[in-house]
């Protein structure tokens, strides 16, 4: 059993801001942290000194020149990305720092410095692609992580656990053996992505891994999603790392999406994916959306109170919503297999 | 058909996407296309109230809606009516007809990785979108739909600029 949290973000230097009213702010992450105090989980965390994310180590997995222009972006004093996204003067450094403490995470866990990590940073990254702001996400932190473990031999499963399909995780390892890539999300949603016919390339076939349930989905037709479909494909994947992309804006007070998860059901989902992890040490949570404060608090604290062992549910799990036929058409598309590549019209690279 | 079959433009309610169906309208009767307006949704249109984002990030989008939603149809059809009205009928073999073959669509994603994805979906011979003025050279390359999608997009683009 998990004792010791690492967390890795910084919000006195953040310096991401956007527009007054706009969902993804600041205090996002305040609410995710205090959500580890009002756990109870205080005397189990570990703080990790902040650090930035390199050229080399972005470009793992961004374009050099996306890099280079996003900077000069900010530098220049920003503006809007597109019609959800903007960046700032202080944006890059934001965003570096954020991808930074995914790898300040990972490296901390390798060293044997505690047994699961949680970093707590945005912008969010999911919907970055390798070169392509979008989703109020600039450069990918999750992705980024996984490249770097990937590098080293490692073979990584990142669950998504998003109200909305990461796509750009998908695409960034649509190819890739290395990592298998699974999510969980509401449809039809933005970004309109993650049908369960998209699979994963010829490289890669059934390396990815989407679960589409319609609005109103609770928390048993997650679990059902992990109990039937993504615990045994990770088993047979036999991962040496697990990393979540661990947004909690499926949660039913959530602004942006319509799915019904509480508190609770975050707790049965994170023990799950500690279920994943070959041994203590190799679980890293990185927070995604999640925009009512205290849904994300209570979230977040339910969340890694599970995997530490802790019992704190401030909310009861939810059942009972629709979707369990969704997760049984996803587990046969799985299973079935298909064209590799079939139903892969939106991915922007070439 | 003739062979540039379709042309896939990219529409909000900015005076830049009626310029861009407005050169659209003419190339469709010259080259007898069928348009495809296509609108990209985004993630806090898709959640929020009419009106309730425009102001957040300062672009004006849609009333939200999905595939076949009447508010954006209705929108395009007046835009499509008024220029074919404002241009006049009557000249090119086309114009007999009155408006050119058109077809309108709601895409989930950022604007980009919906017109990407529609002129693959469509075949589309071209696409065909307005500039936005975002200043600075790095402002042409990230902070405009435009200037993004020429440098993602499989198949020809036009920029149609402001006047
Ligand atoms: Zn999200």
């Amino acid at each position: 059993m998990a004792s010791m949290l690492l967390v890795a973000g910084d919000p006195t230097l953040d310096r991401h801001e956007t527009p007054a009213g706009h969902p993804e702010r600041p205090s996002r992450v305040g609410a995710a942290l205090a959500g580890i105090d009002a756990a109870g989980l205080k005397e189990a965390v570990v703080r990790l000194e902040p650090r930035r994310a390199t050229l080399e180590e972005l470009a793992r997995v961004h374009a050099p020149g996306y890099l280079e222009a996003l900077r000069a972006f900010c530098d220049a004093g920003g503006g809007n990305l597109d019609p959800d996204t903007v960046a700032g003067p202080g944006s890059w450094d934001t965003a570096i720092l954020a991808a930074g403490a995914v790898l300040a995470g990972i490296d901390a866990l390798d060293a044997g410095a505690g047994d699961a990590a949680f970093v707590a940073a945005r912008p969010p990254g999911h919907h970055a692609s390798a070169d392509l702001a979008m989703g109020f996400c600039l450069l990918n932190n999750v992705a980024v992580g996984a490249a770097a473990l990937a590098e080293r031999g490692e073979r990584v499963v990142i669950v998504d656990w998003d109200v909305h399909h990461g796509n750009g995780t998908q695409e960034i390892f649509w190819d890739d053996p290395r990592v298998l890539y699974v999510s969980t999300h509401q449809s039809p949603w933005y970004p309109g992505t993650g049908r369960r016919t998209e699979r994963g390339g010829k490289g890669a076939p059934g390396l990815t891994i989407n679960i589409p349930v319609p609005a109103g989905a609770t928390g048993d037709v997650l679990c059902h999603a992990f109990d039937t479909l993504i615990l045994p494909a990770a088993a047979r994947f036999d991962p040496t790392w697990v990393l979540v992309s661990a947004g909690f804006d499926a949660h039913r007070e959530d602004p942006l999406a319509g799915l019904a998860l509480t508190a609770g059901d975050f707790g049965d989902l994170a023990a799950r994916v500690q279920q994943l992890a070959p041994r203590p040490g190799r679980l890293a949570l990185v927070l995604e959306g999640g925009y009512d404060l205290g849904a994300l608090e209570r979230s977040v604290g339910a969340a890694l109170a599970a995997i530490l062992g802790h019992h704190y549910r401030p909310e009861s799990a939810s059942a009972g919503g629709p979707g369990m036929d969704a997760v049984e058409a996803a587990r046969r598309a799985h299973e079935e297999g298909g064209d590799p590549g079939h139903g892969v019209d939106q991915r922007m690279s070439r | 058909m003739s062979r540039f079959g379709r042309i896939v433009v990219g529409l909000d309610a900015s005076e830049g996407a009626r310029r861009a169906l407005r050169f659209a309208v003419d190339l469709a009767f010259e080259l007898d296309a069928e348009i495809v307006g296509v609108h990209g949704r985004g993630l806090l249109e898709e959640a929020m109230a009419p009106g309730e984002q425009a102001d957040l990030v300062g672009q004006r989008s849609l009333p939200p809606g999905s595939e076949g939603d009447e508010s954006f149809e209705q929108q395009m059809e007046a835009w499509l009516s008024e220029i074919v009205s404002e241009h006049g009928a009557g000249e090119g073999a086309g114009r007999s007809a009155g408006l050119p073959r058109h077809r309108w669509r709601v895409v989930e994603g950022n604007p980009v990785m919906a017109l990407v994805a529609a002129g693959r979906a469509e075949d589309a011979s071209m696409i065909v979108v307005g500039s936005r003025g975002a200043g600075g050279f790095a402002g042409l390359v990230l902070g405009s739909t435009s200037q993004q999608l020429a440098l993602h997009a499989d198949r020809p683009v036009v920029i149609v600029p402001g006047p």
